[in-house]
């Protein structure tokens, strides 16, 4: 339980806005380091025992990703010119709320980008009408904390063909091969691929305390029961609540960050549990609320010296959003796979990472072998037909009594491109029922995005074909309207015209204030950004750690 | 009015976009689970419905037996979907009864003036069911349908986890590999399959 109560008018050293994959490490590095930490969670303080194996409630209700105690609507739209339309049914921008965020409900795919992601601008040169551009770091300056994350949020894998430098292994072999992980392989040896465990944010093993997977199958989607997954509400948060110095606050919804008259953040408004609004003093703030909650915050926080929002001179906030593409290609086989057991994937194929400019577009990414949707009954049933299939009657009962345990996905994960049009922004009418402006989504892939899915498909339909697959079926590449990867809108950068946190996470213009999650990212990696986002936040803590010592901050 | 304006509109877009759910559902799963729990404890007492009329709760579950229909092995009547939609006319998804009634009536209309829809054959119940079968009652019916059917048995339906049983799904709290055919013996990998 939580080891410490501040109260709201005592200046704590850290607000830090978000508890999930960068919000936990943050939390446990700054209050390890001494200092004095409030962490504004929206989401409930479910533990591991809270979790369940109930599909319904995850998947049909949302439990883990709607607000359990108001209605937080968002909108959508394809382009600016639209007027954007109310989402009822899944919010466009995906995430959990929830102690540990997104991690919590996480699939767990934890590649760490290459080298190359950092400098794809210089490498290849300008895209029109992109925001292409070279991150102010180089991986060789992550690498560090790429291994803080194997190692204190606990990876497994095994090393690949293709691996980037590292200075340490991984401190845990990979997790057991699956049936779509072996048909994977088979394909994609025959065509002269180079397929690899997959790198996993769950324990192959007992690790730092924790038991490891009991390939219950309930994962993509849901928390984990076993404790097996490495979300950071079973390892950074505990490390945080036991310094005596972090207190996790749920059920605890920012309107606004305050500034004083000189231009500093000094208090967090925020609704408590009980729907009561109170005022956190600070001394600084770290917005860690995902890509589609940070930029709300800094344009619901405007003020007449912030007139479009907070820290956002570049006018920048919100823009640049990037979902990283995808495309499904199903398949049956003869025998059973039964991959409804185990984590989502065990095998992964990354010979077609690096963009190569004599395909005609930019983009590169992986195609990983899983169940997808298919893990579950219901989804199975309701969204798992081929579509020459009836979707009821006998002839459809017959398909789903073959179907479940033999189907497949090849699922690939790709670039996506910085457009400034694709965007997080206020909508101007729809509220939530607090009264905050909701989330309005903004988003149409780049044709290179749609390009580099639908390339990655083609190889995909010749893996299953080549693993001996009965039936192979490809989901249509079309422009995604929802997004579970939140990156870019408030991206890293050394010129304060063209970024809105300097290399460090801190605001070009508010000194005391950073922001460190997805927003930060200034290219999209190939489809599986957690990992990088975590050592982000590992990176960021140090610096911030370095700074507030100095009293630079 | 069409039976599009007629649907609540979460229900509709829980079907409309192809996706699932309500994504700013309040939901307060202990609550949920209760009331569910307590549907499956009226369904072994053969006790009443909560939330449905007799009469709706026959129609219904005549739709749903036409989705998952008995054959060599159970169907929805059987497994007990009804029950499941029964809890779930509670709390935030009561206003999706307005869409069942509705689509009920629009069946018994469309059986003749002088027959209920489930005064119908099987037969004749499957051709009604055409005509609609692109309409948000129907769809709203499929979901509900393959929910009842495949959700855990503690919402309602699923009776003694017969749609479980019917896809070979086994829900062992934990697996130990080998999970499937193919990893069990990678050397068999040779017959994956005929080829595509």
């Amino acid at each position: 339980m939580t080891g410490r109560q501040f109260a709201t008018s005592e200046a704590v050293d850290f607000v830090i806005v978000g508890s999930g994959a960068a919000g936990g490490i943050l939390a446990k590095e700054l209050s390890v380091a001494g200092f004095d930490i409030v962490v504004l969670e929206q989401g409930p303080y479910r533990r591991t025992e809270d979790f369940n194996h109930d599909e319904w409630g995850v998947f049909f209700e949302n439990e883990l990703s709607a607000h359990p105690l108001w209605n937080d609507p968002q909108s959508f739209r394809a382009s600016e010119n639209e007027k954007a339309q109310p989402q009822p049914a899944l919010p466009p921008a995906l995430y959990a709320r929830t102690v540990g965020g997104s991690s919590v409900h996480f699939s767990g795919n934890y590649w760490r980008f290459r080298p190359v992601d950092f400098m794809e601008r210089s490498l290849y040169g300008s895209i029109a009408g992109t925001g292409f551009a070279d991150w102010p770091i180089s991986y060789q300056e992550l690498e560090p904390y790429y291994t803080m994350v194997d190692w204190q949020i606990g990876v497994s894998g095994a090393p690949g063909p293709f691996d980037a430098p590292r200075s340490k292994p991984y401190p845990l072999p990979p997790l057991p091969i699956k049936s779509s992980g072996a048909l994977l392989e088979k394909g994609a040896r025959a065509l002269g691929l180079h397929p690899e465990p997959a790198p996993l944010a769950i324990l192959s093993r007992p690790f730092n305390g924790r038991g490891p997977c009991i390939h219950c199958g309930f994962c993509m989607g849901f928390g984990c029961e076993a404790g097996a997954k490495s979300s950071t509400l079973v390892t950074m948060i505990p490390l945080a609540e036991a310094t005596g110095r972090c207190e996790i606050r749920p059920l605890s919804t920012v309107f606004r960050i305050e500034t004083d008259a000189s231009g500093r953040v000094n208090e967090v408004v925020y609704m408590d549990a009980e729907g009561a609004m109170q005022s956190q003093k600070a001394r600084a703030v770290i917005l860690a609320a995902n890509g589609a909650e940070t930029p709300r915050l800094l344009f619901l926080s405007e003020s007449s010296r912030h007139p479009d929002g907070l820290s956002n001179g570049s006018g920048l906030v919100g823009k640049y959003l990037m979902g990283n593409a995808h495309s499904e290609t199903s398949a049956w086989f003869k025998e059973p796979l039964n991959d409804y057991k185990s984590v989502q994937v065990s095998r992964i194929i990354l010979d077609f990472y690096e963009s190569d400019p004599g395909r005609g577009f930019y983009g590169g990414g992986a195609i990983d072998g899983r169940p997808l949707l298919d893990a579950t009954p219901i989804m199975h049933a309701a969204f798992g037909v081929p579509p020459d299939v009836p979707t009821w009657g006998r002839e459809f009962k017959r398909f789903l009594k073959h179907s479940f345990t033999r189907k497949m996905a090849a699922f690939a994960s790709a670039t996506s491109l910085p457009l400034e049009s694709n965007n997080i922004t206020l909508d101007p009418e729809l509220k939530d029922d607090k009264g905050r402006a909701a989330i309005r989504v903004t988003y149409r892939d780049h044709d290179d995005d749609l390009a580099i899915a639908g390339f990655l498909q083609q190889r995909a339909v010749e893996i299953l074909e080549a693993a001996g697959a009965e039936r192979i079926w490809a989901h249509d590449v079309v422009p995604a309207t929802l997004q579970a990867h939140l990156l870019g809108t408030c991206r890293m950068g050394d010129d304060p015209a063209t970024s809105v946190v300097d290399r460090y996470h801190r605001s070009h213009e508010v000194p005391n204030l950073f922001m460190c999650d997805g927003s930060s990212l200034v290219s999209s990696g190939r489809g599986q950004p957690t990992m990088t986002i975590q050592a982000l936040a590992f990176r960021a803590a140090e610096h911030i750690t370095r700074f507030a010592r100095r009293n630079e901050i | 009015m069409n039976d599009r304006q007629s649907v609540s509109r979460r229900s509709f877009l829980a079907q409309a976009s192809g996706a699932v759910g309500s994504g700013w559902l309040a939901t307060q799963w202990p609550l949920f689970l209760a009331a569910a729990t307590a549907a499956c404890q009226r369904r072994e007492a053969a006790a009443g419905f909560a939330h449905l009329s007799e009469p709706l709760a026959a129609t219904l579950e005549a739709v749903a037996e036409q989705i998952l229909p008995a054959d060599d092995t159970p169907g929805a009547r059987e497994a007990g979907v009804i029950w499941f939609i029964d809890q779930l006319l509670d709390g935030p998804w009561a206003d999706m009864s307005t869409t069942l009634e509705a689509g009920a009536m629009g069946l018994d209309n469309r059986a003749g003036a002088d027959r209920l829809f489930i005064e119908l054959s099987f037969e004749e119940q499957t051709t009604v069911l055409k005509g609609i079968e692109n309409g948000s009652f129907f769809s709203t019916m499929k979901l509900l349908t393959l929910a009842g059917m495949f959700a855990m048995p503690e919402r309602g339906g699923n009776r003694e986890k017969t749609g479980w049983r019917l896809i070979g799904f086994v829900d062992h709290h934990g697996w130990q590999p080998p999970f499937g055919h193919y990893d069990a013996a990678p050397e068999d990998l040779a017959d994956a399959g005929s080829g595509a």
